[in-house]
């Protein structure tokens, strides 16, 4: 697994400009909006994708046949992406952390510690649901014909948690006391929950990719 | 070291049916025109596809129940696919070197060196000649007991051509090594291989030593009377031409002999292919 996390992360070096691009763009966003904090989820969003470009660059010029050739199982192929990518995730959320309290200090706006952890753990799921849904996809359809897989995936993803929303309030819930209820249950259940839930997706999500790529010929 | 029986794969309206082995210690050539179906043995070889009906071994084993250790024992290079155009030399190093036990970093870079590959250049920006070399480098880099080399020598110049070959042969020199290699160079496979499959329309049309087949197969170009006086004992495949018709023969010994007026060509491999495919059995 070594071997082929040295590759991805050596690939990732080829995206170096888009990754500094980022950063001043994070920074940036820090300064602008109110709460420095929103600079988490959106330096762990695309930070995550490039997870789901190395399999992008591991198809480029047909080079899946070859590296199937290697010491490397297909289980083994599919695990490595999954650890790579929450060893992007939680790079990314540690770099994202500091650049966003860095901002606070310089900005010296007032928070609270209490206030990172929702944007930890929200931005961790989030992470977890993209990789759930993308790697599956994209190991199935390819680097190009997953893009509109993966549009019509994610909206039949909002459209359902739009129908869960219409089906709540239907009920008489209010939603919005629900989430607050929710975020202000503490870190640990926040924190046990998100983990509950990225891990039942992840375990899913690799048994798909698995078994879609034991399954694809080469 | 590779055992091919009565293996079968339908692809559409293509059905590729091989029989074949490479034996310990020795290099087999595999050849035939494109589309013949080389790189789907290939690829049935290394369980990159599933194959319909027969059985397919490498090292005593199901292609399907190799594993990682017995992969790390294989060189490998495919016509059409390889590392990431975007990593370089430098980058595979490490990569190498984790996944494989017996990759020899220090001479692979010199042999890298002495080939003219730089280090620091991305794949994709390679020539395909640069490329085809760091393919051949790649799998022999890991003290491989046994390389699958679709295509090594495609895009090479002479001179290139050359170096790789003599390479292969340097790595012949260690005992109980074995190669499969296919080219669409003949001269390539004549002096290299021990033993040479001839493949067409998905089917084995020949198996025969290199040595038998450039020493004992020969071509006779006669005209229609001579054909008609000749001993047809030792033809395989005849195919008419203006002059009266080419003959294939696997005992070119006795027609020199017994016939010493006819014109009588050496049976290269490209020779042998064509009238294997092209003429009509006899």
């Amino acid at each position: 697994m070594k071997g082929l996390l040295i590759k991805d992360y050596r690939l990732l070096k080829n995206q170096k400009q888009f990754f500094v691009m980022m950063l001043g763009i994070s920074i940036a966003f820090g300064f602008v909006y109110e709460n420095s904090f929103f600079i988490i989820s959106y330096m762990t969003f695309l930070l995550s994708m490039f997870t789901i470009s190395t399999i992008s660059y591991d198809e480029y010029d047909n080079g899946m046949p070859f590296l199937f050739t290697l010491p490397v199982s297909r289980g083994l192929y599919v695990t490595e992406k999954y650890v790579f990518g929450l060893i992007t995730a939680v790079g990314s959320v540690l770099l994202s952390c500091s650049l966003a309290l860095l901002v606070c200090l310089i900005r010296q706006t007032d928070f609270s510690w209490g206030e990172l952890p929702p944007y930890i753990f929200s931005s961790l799921l989030m992470v977890t649901v993209l990789l759930s849904v993308s790697l599956p996809l994209q190991l199935k359809f390819g680097a190009e014909k997953s893009r509109v897989a993966l549009l019509l995936a994610y909206g039949i993803i909002l459209l359902a948690g739009y129908g869960a929303l219409l089906l709540l309030r239907s009920m008489g819930l209010n939603v919005n006391a629900l989430l607050e209820r929710i975020m202000n249950m503490g870190t640990v259940f926040l924190g046990t929950s998100c983990l509950g839930i990225a891990g039942l997706l992840l375990a899913i999500s690799w048994l798909a990719s698995t078994c879609i790529l034991n399954k694809r010929q080469f | 070291m590779i055992k091919l029986d009565h293996m079968k794969k339908t692809y559409g309206s293509f059905e590729l049916e091989c029989t074949m082995e490479v034996k310990p210690g020795c290099i087999t050539g595999l050849i035939g025109p494109n589309g013949a179906g080389k790189t789907t043995a290939f690829k049935a070889i290394l369980h990159l596809i599933s194959i319909d009906r027969g059985g397919v071994m490498v090292f005593g084993k199901p292609a399907s129940q190799l594993t990682p250790k017995d992969m790390s024992e294989i060189g490998v290079v495919l016509s059409d696919s390889g590392f990431s155009g975007y990593l370089t030399i430098d980058d595979l190093i490490p990569i190498l070197k984790n996944l494989y036990p017996a990759f020899q970093a220090e001479k692979f870079k010199e042999k890298c060196n002495s080939l003219g590959l730089p280090p620091g250049k991305k794949i994709k920006d390679y020539s395909s000649g640069m490329k085809a070399k760091l393919k051949v480098l790649t799998a022999i880099s890991h003290n491989a007991r046994l390389l699958i080399l679709d295509e090594p020598t495609a895009g090479l110049d002479v001179l290139a051509r050359d170096s790789l070959l003599e390479m292969l042969r340097e790595y012949m020199e260690e005992e109980n090594r074995s190669i499969l290699i296919s080219s669409h160079i003949s001269s390539d496979l004549e002096g290299l291989c021990d033993d040479v499959y001839m493949i067409a329309g998905g089917k084995i049309i020949l198996h025969e030593d290199t040595d038998v087949l450039l020493d004992r197969y020969g071509i006779l170009k006669v005209t229609r009377e001579q054909y008609n006086a000749l001993d047809k004992s030792f033809l395989l495949r005849k195919k008419d031409e203006e002059y009266g018709c080419r003959l294939l023969t696997n005992e070119k010994l006795f027609y020199l002999e017994n016939y010493p007026n006819l014109v009588i060509e050496r049976g290269g491999i490209d020779e042998v292919i064509t009238m294997m495919i092209r003429g009509e059995a006899l």
